[in-house]
């Protein structure tokens, strides 16, 4: 009887549940440990799929950005024949694993960018349409624009009228008292605006203030083939002797001169439709005037500076058409003193490394461009959109429309 | 006598006993302390990678950036405390101005975002549609940088915040 009882128990005490509980354990543990490597796997994989869509959208927008810059500078290039930049495939994206390609398409009133990047198993397609617009879109510096104070701005509605700069120092755009924009008022990429416009309490935007997300680019200016081949002529004032150009507009004479120097009350008429390149300085002294007469044009270079003295002016006598006096800055020219005797200056001014420095009185109707921007006190500025465009004028790319995939 | 005295020695005694039943208790407790943390740790991980606030987080970044970078540059509408942005965008090709808005905001704990008309020129609202984007929403801060705007949005994932942030460029 007592072995009977004693077998019962060893057999159960050696078949104990240790191990099965240890096992049941394991295999717990083990299935909770292979869930959790699989979540981790699904995470990090989740986390490179994330990755790799970022880095391909990154990618594209690096490829779209150098298609439109190549576009620009192909435009700045004079003369152009209209054909978009050729493609490109597979390129890499520097500091990431990643590619671009893009293609460039004539559309006829328009060029598309289509920009695909890739990074691993992802990919992405933006697009933007790009049409050429002129730089002539207002006042454009590179620097510092300064409007005196009771200076009067006009714009027609929807003229896409803007004072811009790509400046993104303090004070690049001084606004004083008064001041009445009617567009947008942009400084240079990353711009503060409350640092970099200067406005006071009374000063009116119209428009939207804000930074642009690109410098915009100011060719410099190319001096056309045929006046480059002109010979050149030694200005000498006569008095009533006037400049005659063409009588046909689209075959406007080459004149190339050493200078302009016009003396002390002395006045320089401008007949006929002629395209000028001053290699040196233009001097407009006390008094002094040069006049585009009615019905005539001029296209003006400058390679050097033009001073003006006190009681001058340059004007333009075709009322409303500012077309018949434009003035272009070659990089050689660095100042230019604009006075405007008559009622209203007509004109356009390109002079992308000048300081341009407007003393008015009257009125300004046209647009500038210049390294910086100076108006005084008094004057009023009506903006007068291009209506034609040349083939020399400056032109840009710019945005009709940005969209994705 | 004999054999009965046998049998006691053979049984286990009292104490054996407790002390087997505490070692057990010991060791099992330890396990299912294991395991519990375990599962603690893989729920809290599938929160974080499949749970709603991961995918409410991932959704209100996916559209907040689609919607963003096809906004205008030129204008927004920030909050001055960054608790609501707004953005304009066109609505085709045909849109002179841009003329559809999205608005950006916190309601209760929820991240919100009105859809509608926009005229550019009156710049009026007309609001057609509202969409949560995400839920457990605890602050969500604005700003506008340039032409780039950022959204943080700060999640309550049971109990423990957790901070999303999504920035995007606006390119017309």
């Amino acid at each position: 009887m007592p072995n009977k009882i004693k077998k019962p128990l060893i057999k159960r005490f050696r078949s104990g549940s240790v191990l099965p509980f240890a096992v049941t354990m394991v295999i717990l543990l083990f299935i909770i440990g292979l869930g959790l490597t699989r979540l981790g796997l699904g995470a990090r994989l989740a986390s490179a799929k994330t990755t790799a869509q970022l880095t391909a959208r990154a990618a594209a927008d690096a490829g779209f950005i150098q298609a439109m810059r190549l576009m620009n500078a192909r435009l700045a290039a004079k003369p152009w024949d209209g054909s978009p930049i050729a493609s490109v495939s597979d390129v890499p994206l520097a500091g990431a694993d990643a590619t671009f390609s893009y293609t460039v398409t004539d559309a006829g009133s328009y060029y598309q960018i289509a920009s695909t990047g890739k990074s691993g198993s992802a990919e992405k397609t933006v697009y933007g349409r790009l049409a050429i617009g002129s730089l002539l879109f207002g006042i454009g510096v590179k620097d510092i624009i300064d409007v005196k104070v009771g200076a009067i701005f006009n714009a027609p509605a929807d003229s896409g009228f803007a004072i811009r700069t790509n400046s993104v120092v303090d004070n690049a755009i001084v606004l004083k008292s008064g001041v009445t924009i009617p567009g947008d008022v942009i400084c240079g990429p990353g711009g503060n605006t409350d640092d970099v416009v200067n406005i006071k309490s009374s000063t009116v935007i119209t428009g939207e203030t804000y930074s642009a997300m690109d410098e915009i680019d100011f060719p410099p200016v190319v001096l056309p083939a045929d006046l480059q081949s002109t010979a050149l002529t030694n200005y000498n004032y006569v008095a009533g002797t006037p400049i005659v150009g063409n009588a046909d507009p689209a075959n406007p004479r080459c004149v190339k001169l050493d200078k302009i120097d016009i003396p002390n009350g002395g006045i320089q008429i401008i007949q006929g439709h002629c395209k000028i390149y001053v290699v040196g300085t233009t001097t407009l002294r006390q008094s002094a005037e040069l006049i585009v007469d009615s019905g005539a044009s001029m296209q003006m270079y400058l390679g050097g500076n033009m001073v003006a003295g006190n009681s001058n002016g340059l004007d333009n006598l075709n009322t409303n058409l500012p077309e018949a006096l434009t003035i272009y800055g070659l990089s050689t020219c660095t100042q230019m003193d604009l006075k405007a005797k008559g009622d209203v200056f007509f004109g356009y001014v390109y002079v992308p490394d000048a300081a341009l420095r407007v003393y008015a009185k009257n009125t300004l109707a046209g647009a500038f461009v210049g390294k910086s921007f100076t108006l005084t006190n008094s004057a009023s500025f009506t903006f007068i959109p291009p209506t034609n465009t040349d083939d020399n004028d400056p032109d840009s790319y710019l945005f009709l429309r940005w969209w994705e995939e | 006598m004999k054999s009965g005295n046998k049998t006691i020695r053979r049984a286990f005694s009292l104490i054996e006993l407790v002390i087997t039943v505490v070692a057990s208790l010991i060791i099992f407790l330890a396990a299912s302390v294991l395991i519990v943390d375990s599962q603690k740790g893989y729920n809290k991980m599938f929160d974080r990678t499949l749970g709603e606030v991961a995918v409410d987080s991932e959704v209100a970044r996916r559209t907040f950036e689609t919607i963003v970078r096809k906004a205008s540059q030129s204008r927004s509408l920030l909050d001055i405390d960054g608790q609501f942005v707004e953005v304009y965008y066109y609505d085709s090709f045909s849109s002179t101005k841009p003329d559809k808005y999205a608005n950006f905001y916190l309601n209760g704990s929820e991240l919100m975002v009105d859809y509608g008309d926009y005229d550019w020129d009156a710049r009026t609202t007309n609001v057609q549609s509202t969409i949560t984007l995400a839920r457990n929403v605890t602050a969500a801060t604005f700003s506008v940088n340039n032409v780039s705007i950022q959204m943080i949005l700060t999640v309550d994932d049971n109990g423990q915040q957790v901070t999303v942030t999504s920035s995007a460029v606006r390119h017309n």
